[in-house]
């Protein structure tokens, strides 16, 4: 026989973070507690609402197993003495598993003999063991935040107001934050009555009778559901938004979905800031027309909707009075030009060894311009009209910070500054570089769109790493306050999905060289710790570290450690040789992998100096002259193939098994010493050669 | 229902709940929990039950009387359950009732929302709580003040007056607010928004500011050092220098006299301040045998 188990812990309103952290933690907890109580049981469901947290465990043993084991002690030479009697250590052992001394045997294994006993127990009840183990699994509850209540010592996310334990139809005596758990659990705060749990299996259902939705998938299928069906009422479509789905879903016990209206004249701001103004405060969600325009309307999900009109009213005031402060602010901002706030960034601290925001402005200004001259795309350098115009958004990039805009809502920085300038007349290609030089803002976030904001987020961060690396504030461990980790990925990924062909090392210095230039009306540059040569050496590390990460993303591991340990200068060459070596299918890349292996470990042993000499190379053997004919025709390949991969590749696969038959038929190590180090030195010749593309040898062998 | 009765309501209320109903302390405050009705009395073992309106002072905030929503002077009404009763989210929601919102006709909820005062060197765990969209009340479970673990813990529930009020008349601006039939908001208090802004923003004498502040301070010492037997400690008047001090920390700091680096400085001096009150008001209460522990228990909500 087995039974379902059922906790449920009511709680005043959980925090939406606490509720997802506890019922990601609860599984692992409660089958942690069973599993050392020896209880078998089949599938754990949990579910949560803002006001309570439950587990359902199927099929739980009646009973623990019984036991009967032999359990082994210390070793027989600690566990006795010289005489033969138990020492300390063994008679620990006797009373830790609590059998008399006289039942302790001896027991020889393959690492000698040991003290042994056998242990032997009945099962317990689960009805015995269960209420302390689910005590005990909801004080283990993890929370960012605990909190006291009342007089009580107990901690948890929110005080807590009920418990609900059920074994089968039994009821379990569990006592937690000094409540003893029931059958009663309470609906909705506002909709429902008190509920009588039955049995566990009809928790879900009886909690829904009275207005609670405790499954949280169901609950966020029927949010959704209506949430669409709102927006349709409207003849609009719903803006989906994960953050906003997950804030709501939390929020209520049962999701009452209400369309809010505000006036069409708000419109005229900018959509992000309309979005924001109705997201960031309000939790509210966006809507559509069939064109793609923002509909003056808003869906708003409420825990009751007994009488709309009420609700609305409240809702649609908030709404108002806030888009009316966004719209003081709007109109306050645009009397400006945005170009004009370029002084009060001299006032903004960006750190205080490396100067205001404003210098570093001046910096990413003259850094965009000097990336702009040393970056080729397929080889041609960059249009000059469009480093012009990068350069200008540059110097506009951080003026929407001193707006009274992004002073309310921080999180529209960027996006806001594009809109005045754009607005202003500045541009579209100078103005997008605003909102565009902040991304990507983390791992999944899209890259800039345009060359110019590429340009500019590329000389923000370089700015950045090599100012931060150069006073000592390069991230250590775990620890990255700065996010220099993620600024460092963004220019990976940056050079590598805009195609920019560059030498890191290049772009470092260019990034050091800023802060060395007089900054803004000091006319003195930064004093800085680490010298350009320093700075440079540790970043180029850095960044081969992330390059590594970013590649692996998308190759197996031995062929970024084989196209890294080539060389790593230009990013984007770097996954270009990825690309191309990955694309090789895989007994091919085994087959190079293997003769290179071999190649180098001979090469190891080539003199220093002078070049092959073919006329050492005889009619016999002839896979001599074939490797040599075959290298002297790869080497042109190679050159017409230039940065062309996938060609270079096919040419160095195409050459391996000349490579392979010399290894066959060839012994290099020979005692006639010239003739020895020729043959050494084409083994060198050839793996340089090739060498350039990756290090064949990493390559995991078939 | 008027901003006058809306006070009313809410004292009546809270008065039904065995709260006391204290008076306004008498002087600048920024908030209703620097009233030592809150702050030192949620320190200690002894039970209390308090509510009050403050009229609270955030020199920061005024705006000359042409902002509808902020204000350098608003009203907050304050409430102090201690310990917090189990039955305190209920409470509430009577309340709300009673100033005529019915919970089930409206929609209620809960934010996650914790409260920190790093002057008063205060913390804790809440809400605020939100009527059909709108904030209208911030609720705390006290944790720490002054430094100190508050055992028990005390319910601090603060109720946003102005905007309560605004939304039970439905008007759009805080001035059109009536105060009774006869008045309105704006009558009494819109000069007195643009005085005070002018002379926070402008005219406060920062030197004079200043050197109270120093005064304050010093005097903070001087009045809990003068005997070591906590009996002979003047614990009250040096609290009311930490509130002062607070407020002139505040009026500095509008009139834009104080440095980001300044200002962390100046925070940790209030909040040493604070603490040592604290530490001398627990000493005293437990000197004085904490006398409101042997209240019978009728003085804790019912």
């Amino acid at each position: 026989m087995a039974r379902d188990l059922l906790l449920e812990i009511g709680a005043e309103e959980l925090p939406s973070s606490f509720v997802a952290g506890a019922l990601a933690a609860l599984p692992g907890l409660i089958r942690e507690e069973l599993a050392s109580l020896r209880l078998g049981h089949g599938e754990v469901w949990v579910g949560g609402t803002p006001r309570r947290l439950a587990l359902i465990v199927q099929g739980v043993d009646e009973a623990q197993a019984d036991l009967d084991e032999e359990v082994l002690g210390p070793p027989a030479r600690v566990a006795f003495d010289a005489d033969g009697k138990l020492t300390r250590a063994g008679e620990a052992f006797a009373s830790k598993l609590g059998v008399e001394v006289s039942a302790l045997t001896r027991q020889e294994t393959p690492k000698g003999e040991y003290l042994a006993a056998r242990r032997v127990a009945k099962g317990e009840a689960a009805t015995a063991l269960l209420p302390e183990a689910l005590a005990r699994v909801a004080g283990r509850i993890p929370f960012r935040k605990s909190m006291r209540w009342s007089d009580g010592d107990t901690e948890f996310g929110r005080p807590v107001r009920w418990l609900v334990a059920l074994f089968g139809e039994e009821q379990l005596p569990v006592v937690f934050a000094g409540i003893r758990a029931g059958r009663v659990s309470a609906g909705h705060r506002f909709l429902g009555r008190e509920v009588q749990v039955e049995r566990p299996s009809a928790y879900v259902a009886s909690l829904a009778a009275e207005h609670v939705l405790v499954d949280t998938d169901a609950r966020r299928a029927l949010m959704l559901s209506r949430l669409h069906e709102a927006a349709a009422s409207i003849g609009g479509s719903l803006i989906e938004d994960a953050f906003l789905v997950g804030e709501n879903l939390s929020l209520v016990e049962e999701p009452q979905v209400l369309v809010g209206s505000f006036d069409a004249a708000f419109l005229a701001l900018p959509e992000r800031v309309v979005l924001d103004v109705a997201k960031d405060h309000q939790r509210y969600f966006g809507v559509r027309d069939p064109s793609g325009a923002l509909l003056p309307r808003y869906l708003l999900v409420a825990n009751t909707a007994e009488r709309p009109e009420n609700i609305l009213r409240g809702n649609d005031r908030v709404m108002r009075a806030r888009l009316s402060d966004a719209k003081f602010f709007y109109d306050e901002d645009m009397k400006r030009e945005l170009a004009s706030r370029r002084e009060a960034l001299d006032q903004v601290v960006f750190h205080k060894r490396l100067g205001s925001v404003g210098d570093k402005v001046r910096r990413i200004e003259r850094l965009t311009r000097a990336l702009g001259a040393a970056l080729t795309v397929d080889g041609a350098v960059l249009d000059a009209a469009v480093i012009e115009s990068a350069a200008r958004g540059a110097g506009l990039a951080k003026c929407d910070l001193v707006t009274l805009m992004v002073g309310e809502f921080p999180e529209l920085q960027g996006e806001i500054g594009t809109a005045y300038a754009v607005a202003q007349g500045v541009p579209r290609e100078a103005a997008r570089v605003i909102a565009e030089h902040y991304q990507p803002r983390g791992a999944d976030d899209a890259l800039p769109a345009s060359v110019q904001g590429a340009l500019v987020a590329l000389a923000d961060r370089l700015d950045t790493l090599v100012g931060c690396f150069a006073v000592g504030l390069a991230p250590t461990g775990a620890a990255d306050p700065l996010a220099l980790r993620r600024a460092t990925i963004g220019c990976l990924k940056i050079l590598i999905g805009h195609q920019f062909h560059a030498d890191l090392s290049e772009l470092l210095s260019a990034a050091y060289q800023g802060y060395l230039a007089p900054q803004g009306e000091r006319g003195e540059g930064v004093a800085l710790d680490l010298s350009i040569e320093d700075a440079r050496a540790r970043l180029l590390d850095f960044f081969r570290d992330r390059l590594r990460g970013v590649l692996a993303e998308r190759y197996a591991g031995d062929v970024v450690e084989a196209v890294l340990a080539a060389h790593a200068s230009s990013p984007l060459d770097a996954e270009r040789r990825a690309a191309a070596l990955a694309a090789l299918d895989g007994a091919a890349r085994a087959t190079v992998g293997e003769v290179f292996k071999r190649a180098a470990n001979i090469a190891k042993q080539a003199p220093p100096g002078a070049a092959v000499d073919p006329s050492q190379f005889g009619a016999v053997p002839p896979e001599e002259q074939a490797l040599y004919q075959a290298f002297v025709a790869l080497q042109a390949q190679l050159a017409a193939a230039s940065k062309d991969y996938p060609r270079a590749l096919q040419a160095i696969v195409d050459f391996a098994p000349t490579l392979a038959a010399y290894f066959e038929a060839v012994f290099v190590m020979v005692d006639d010493v010239p003739l020895r180090e020729n043959r050494l030195r084409l083994m060198r010749d050839i793996e340089q050669s090739c060498g350039r593309v990756a290090n064949f040898k990493l390559l995991a062998q078939g | 229902m008027h901003f006058q009765d809306l006070i009313l309501t809410l004292q009546r209320f809270w008065a039904e709940q065995g709260c006391l109903i204290v008076q306004p302390y008498n002087s600048e405050v920024g908030a209703g929990t620097f009233n030592p009705a809150t702050f030192l009395r949620s320190l200690g073992p002894e039970p209390w039950n308090v509510a009050y309106v403050e009229p609270s002072r955030r020199p920061a905030d005024g705006r000359y009387g042409d902002n509808p929503n902020r204000l350098q002077q608003f009203h907050q009404f304050q409430v102090i359950l201690k310990p917090s009763p189990l039955d305190i989210q209920d409470l509430y929601l009577k309340s709300l009732e009673a100033i005529g919102t019915k919970p089930l006709e409206h929609d209620v909820r809960f934010l996650e929302d914790d409260w920190e005062s790093p002057t008063l060197g205060a913390w804790g765990l809440g809400w605020q709580v939100w009527l059909d969209g709108l904030e209208i009340s911030q609720f705390t479970y006290f944790q720490q003040a002054g430094g100190f673990d508050c055992k028990p813990v005390s319910g601090e529930l603060t109720y946003g007056l102005e905007r309560i009020a605004m939304y039970l008349q439905d008007v759009d601006t805080v001035y059109d607010l009536t105060y009774n039939d006869q008045v309105t908001y704006g009558e009494l208090f819109k000069r007195n928004e643009w005085e005070w802004s002018t002379y926070n923003f402008e005219e406060a004498d920062v030197a004079a500011h200043f050197s109270a502040f120093d005064h304050a301070e010093a005097e903070v010492l001087r009045l809990l050092g003068r005997s070591e037997d906590p009996r002979q400690q003047l614990v009250m008047p040096a609290y009311d220098f930490v509130v002062k001090a607070s407020h002139l920390f505040n009026v500095l700091d509008a009139r834009g006299a104080i440095s980001v680096t300044e200002r962390v400085r100046f925070i940790g001096r209030v909040r040493q301040m604070a603490r040592r009150v604290s530490a001398a008001w627990l000493a005293q209460r437990e000197a004085l045998g904490f006398p409101l522990l042997r209240q019978p228990a009728s003085q804790a909500a019912e």
